[in-house]
C-alpha cells in the first residue's frame, strides 16, 4: 500500500503508531532542552509523572492534604536540582526518588500511624472503585480487597507494593529509588505478601 | 534447583540473566507451589494496573515552576557551577595583563594626532629610523621561552617607555 504520510510498505496502523512513537520525545530529550533553556520541554517533562507521582505519595502518606503537599515539593525539588540529574540513571527513578523522600520527610514530621487510623483514614480519603459494568466483578472484588489490604501495610511495604504492582518498577529500580538493598526490598515484597494473603483470607 | 523466592521475584521482574531464566523455567515446570505463587503475583499486578491512574490537581507543575523561579538549567552553565571557570580564569588574567602592557597609555600625556599607539608598529619603526640604536637589554642573553613572566614583561615595558621617548624628542 502506498500512503505518502505513512510510507510505502507499513499499514496505515503501524504507520501511524510509528508516527506517534516519532512524535513523543523520550525523557532524556525533554531533559536536554529543558538544560538548554526550554522551560516547555521542562513543564512537559514533569507534566508527563504528575498522575503517577500523586498516586504514589497518595498510597505513601494515605492523606491527600499531605500527599498534595509532598508532590508540591518534589516538584520544586526537581526543578530545582534537574541540572544535577545524571543521565546513566532514569529520570523516572530519579523523580520517584525525590518523591519518596518528600513523602517520607512529610510523613516523619507528622509521626507514626497507627493502623487503625490508617485504616480509618484510608476509607475516608481513598475513593472506592465502584464495578463498572465492563469489568469482571470477580476481578473488581479482587482489587479492592487488595488495595485495602495495601494500605494496611506498613509503609516500606506499601512503597514495595506499589512500586511494583502499580508502576511496574523493577526490585533493583525500587532499591535505588528506597535507597535499601535489594535483598530488602525483596524480603520486604515477601512479607507484604504473607500480611496481603492473610488480609485477603480474612476479607474474602 | 531448589525453590528461591528471591530469585522467583526477579524472574517475575525479568531481572534475571537468560541462563537464571531458564534454570527458573526448567524449576516452575517441576514445582506447583512457584508457578501458583508467579500466577498470583501476575493477576494481582494486572489488577493494580488495571485501576485508573489518580488525578492530581492541574496547578502542580506550574506552580511549582513559579515558586522555583528560572530553573537552575536556564542559567549560563559558569553561573550555575563557578568552580567549572576557575581553570581558565588564571588564563584570561595572564592574557587581560599582557593587553593591558601593551595597549595602556603610560604616558600621561596627550597621544600626537595620527601616531599609530602600537608599540610593536611603533618600536620597529623607531629602531629602522636609529640605525641600530642598541634597545634596552640588547647586551643580554637571547630571550628564551623560559624566562618568567614578569621578566618579559618588565623588558617590554622599558622597550615600549624607550619607544615613546623616540616618538617625543621628534
Amino acid at each position: 500500500m502506498t500512503n505518502k504520510t505513512f510510507g510505502t510498505t507499513g499499514s496505515l496502523r503501524e504507520g501511524g503508531k510509528a508516527c506517534i512513537a516519532e512524535a513523543m520525545p523520550t525523557d532524556e530529550q525533554l531533559v536536554r532542552d529543558a538544560r538548554a533553556g526550554n522551560e516547555g520541554a521542562a513543564e512537559q517533562l514533569f507534566r508527563r509523572y504528575q498522575d503517577r507521582i500523586y498516586g504514589y505519595l497518595l498510597r505513601l502518606t494515605r492523606n491527600r492534604e499531605l500527599a498534595a503537599d509532598a508532590t508540591q515539593e518534589a516538584f520544586i525539588r526537581g526543578f530545582r536540582g534537574l541540572g544535577a540529574y545524571k543521565e546513566r540513571n532514569l529520570f523516572k527513578s530519579w523523580l520517584f526518588r525525590i518523591a519518596h523522600n518528600e513523602g517520607m520527610r512529610i510523613l516523619g514530621r507528622r509521626g507514626p500511624v497507627f493502623e487503625g487510623e490508617a485504616a480509618q483514614r484510608t476509607l475516608e480519603s481513598v475513593p472506592d472503585s465502584a464495578p463498572g459494568p465492563h469489568e469482571a466483578y470477580v476481578q473488581q472484588d479482587l482489587v479492592r480487597i487488595l488495595r485495602q489490604g495495601v494500605d494496611t501495610l506498613p509503609e516500606e511495604m506499601r512503597v514495595v507494593m506499589h512500586l511494583r504492582l502499580s508502576e511496574d518498577m523493577p526490585f533493583r529500580e525500587i532499591a535505588d529509588v528506597t535507597d535499601t538493598p535489594l535483598n530488602t526490598v525483596l524480603g520486604r515484597m515477601h512479607s507484604a505478601r504473607k500480611k496481603l494473603k492473610a488480609f485477603m483470607d480474612r476479607e474474602g | 534447583m531448589r525453590c528461591d523466592k528471591n530469585a522467583l521475584l526477579l524472574f517475575w521482574s525479568g531481572e534475571l540473566t537468560a541462563g537464571e531464566a531458564r534454570e527458573m523455567r526448567n524449576h516452575l515446570d517441576q514445582c506447583d507451589e512457584c508457578r501458583a505463587e508467579l500466577a498470583e503475583l501476575g493477576e494481582w499486578a494486572l489488577g493494580f494496573r488495571s485501576e485508573p491512574v489518580e488525578q492530581a490537581p492541574r496547578d502542580f507543575v506550574s506552580t511549582a515552576m513559579e515558586q522555583t523561579g528560572k530553573p537552575s538549567v536556564l542559567r549560563p552553565s559558569f553561573l550555575r557551577k563557578p568552580s567549572a571557570f576557575l581553570p581558565f580564569a588564571g588564563s584570561l588574567a595572564a592574557a587581560a595583563a599582557v593587553l593591558l602592557v601593551l595597549y595602556a597609555p603610560w604616558d600621561q600625556g596627550p597621544v600626537p594626532e595620527g601616531r599609530m599607539n602600537s608599540p610593536l608598529v611603533t618600536y620597529a619603526s623607531m629602531k629602522k629610523r636609529l640605525n641600530g640604536v642598541p634597545a634596552l637589554g640588547a647586551k643580554r642573553k637571547h630571550i628564551s621561552g623560559r624566562r618568567s613572566f614578569p621578566v618579559r614583561t618588565g623588558k617590554l615595558v622599558a622597550k615600549i617607555r624607550m619607544a615613546k621617548r623616540a616618538i617625543d624628542s621628534l
